[in-house]
C-alpha cells in the first residue's frame, strides 16, 4: 500500500470512529503503543487511550462535521490537514473548550508509521469560536 | 544530506533568522520559489517573501525565546515542532493587541525537500495569551 492509500484508509477509520463509534478499522492501522502529541492536551499513549479520547470527545460535543485532506507524504511519514465544526455540550477537566459554543478547528497532523501502522503523530492548530 | 541533517540545518536557519535577524540564512536551505502553506491561510510563495515576513514579525516581538525540535523524517520529508515565548510590542495580523505580557506559542512544520533544499512547508501554530 502506498502512503496516500494508507492516508485514505486512516481517514476512513477516523470517520468511522468519530462519527459512528466504530473503532475496528482504527484498531487495524494503529500500533498498540501509538503516541499522539496533540497540542494543547497531554500526550495520548496507546491505541486504547486514543479510543478513550475519541469516546470522550463524542460525549462532549455534538453536530460534529470534519474533513481530512491529504497534503503529502513519502515512505513512513505523511501530513494531513484537518478541519472540523462542532458544538461543545459538556465541560471536562483538561479539555479547554467553552460549553455551549460552536467551534471551528483547523489543524495540521504529521504521522510516522512503523510496520504499516501509525506509531506516532503530532498535531497542532487553532480553535475559533464561531458563535 | 539525510533528512535529520536537513532538519537540523533548517532549525539552524530559522534560529538565525528569528533570533539574530539573519534572514539570509534561509538562502542556505530554502529554494528561491519555496512555498509556505500557513494553514488555514493563503500560501506564501518565494524566499524573499519569507524573509520579509520574518523581518516584519521580528519588529513586533520582544524577548523572543525558541525551542525547536526535529521530530522525524524520511525520503524527502521531515517534521519540526517548536515552542516559543515572546512579548508583542506592535499589532500583527491575526494576533491580539499588544499588551506587553508574555505569550507562548506551539508550532508544527512539515517540510518537503529537493536536492538538499526545502521547497515546500506546511505549518500551523497555536498561541496562548
Amino acid at each position: 500500500m502506498n502512503i496516500k492509500d494508507f492516508a485514505e484508509k486512516y481517514i476512513k477509520a477516523e470517520y468511522d470512529a468519530f462519527l459512528k463509534g466504530d473503532f475496528s478499522a482504527l484498531a487495524e492501522i494503529e500500533d498498540a503503543n501509538v503516541v499522539y502529541h496533540i497540542t494543547p492536551v497531554p500526550d495520548t499513549v496507546g491505541h486504547e487511550a486514543h479510543k478513550q479520547f475519541i469516546k470522550d470527545m463524542r460525549e462532549l460535543i455534538s453536530d460534529l462535521k470534519f474533513e481530512f485532506k491529504y497534503l503529502t507524504g513519502e515512505g513512513n511519514v505523511l501530513a494531513l490537514a484537518f478541519k472540523s465544526n462542532y458544538k461543545v455540550m459538556r465541560d471536562k477537566p483538561g479539555y479547554p473548550l467553552p460549553v455551549g459554543k460552536k467551534i471551528t478547528e483547523d489543524f495540521l497532523f504529521v504521522y510516522r508509521l512503523e510496520k504499516g501502522k501509525v506509531r506516532e503523530a503530532w498535531a497542532n492548530g487553532t480553535f475559533t469560536i464561531t458563535d | 544530506m539525510n533528512t535529520k541533517e536537513l532538519g537540523e540545518k533548517y532549525i539552524w536557519a530559522q534560529t538565525e533568522a528569528w533570533m539574530k535577524g539573519n534572514v539570509d540564512a534561509f538562502d542556505e536551505i530554502e529554494t528561491p520559489n519555496v512555498i509556505f502553506h500557513s494553514l488555514p491561510g493563503e500560501p506564501l510563495v518565494g524566499i524573499d517573501g519569507h524573509k520579509q515576513h520574518v523581518a516584519d514579525f521580528r519588529k513586533a516581538f520582544a524577548g523572543l525565546k525558541m525551542e525547536p525540535e526535529y521530530l522525524g523524517g524520511e525520503g524527502k520529508f521531515f517534521g519540526i515542532s517548536g515552542k516559543c515565548r515572546m512579548r508583542l510590542t506592535e499589532q500583527l495580523p491575526g494576533m491580539p493587541p499588544p499588551t506587553g505580557k508574555e505569550i507562548s506559542g506551539a508550532l508544527l512544520f512539515f517540510c518537503r525537500t529537493k536536492k538538499d533544499k526545502v521547497v515546500e512547508v506546511w505549518s500551523i501554530g497555536s498561541f496562548q495569551f
